[in-house]
């Protein structure tokens, strides 16, 4: 039981962290975007 | 004035980077023990620390390729093709200096691309330019009667 629940949280933990980053690079696209040339 | 153009920092640095530390402290305790005579304790310290470092490495490696290939093929090989790499390029700065849109400018470009297209889609049908068949459509054609 509690390694399921471990498992889950890292589960969780690490697709939540996936969309920070995903953010943080589209964060990233839209400034090169306006910056370019 | 600065004529400076941030580049990727190429993987042999990083690699570089990443594996100066477990190879150092596995030299020095290779060297400390040593000093005391037995060989085959260094040669299994020597053994041990090196393929250790190169099997974490190398899962992690593997493992983020894999991972990328299976759920964004098509990320993947643009990154392939554009001499990038899905583990290399995610490392954060002390191993690796480049700014994102060095990191990923394939996918950035391909991006900026894929909107300009869309933002400059033709919004009517376009009418069929230079087809033979046009000129006698309707007329010859034994499928309208």
């Amino acid at each position: 039981m509690e390694i399921f629940l471990i498992v889950l949280a890292v589960i969780v933990l690490a697709s939540l962290q996936y969309q920070v980053d995903l953010k943080v690079l589209h964060d990233d696209y839209e400034r090169w975007k306006r910056n370019r040339k | 004035m600065s004529s400076f153009v941030p580049r990727r920092t190429s993987k042999l640095t990083i690699l570089f980077r990443l594996s100066i530390v477990p190879i150092g402290v596995t030299l020095f305790w290779s060297f400390m023990l040593s000093l005391g005579g037995n060989g085959e304790v260094v040669r299994a310290v020597l053994i041990g620390g090196l393929g250790t470092t190169a099997a974490v490495l190398g899962f992690l490696w593997f493992f983020t390729n894999a991972m990328t290939f299976l759920t964004m093929p098509k990320v993947w090989w643009l990154m392939r093709k554009g001499g990038a790499d899905p583990w290399f390029s995610s490392l954060p700065p002390p191993f690796n200096n480049a700014p994102p849109h060095v990191r990923y400018q394939e996918l950035f470009e391909e991006k900026l691309r894929q909107e300009n297209a869309w933002l400059l889609r033709p919004l009517v049908p376009l009418p069929p330019q230079n087809d033979p068949k046009d000129a006698t459509r309707g007329i010859d054609d034994p499928h309208i009667i």
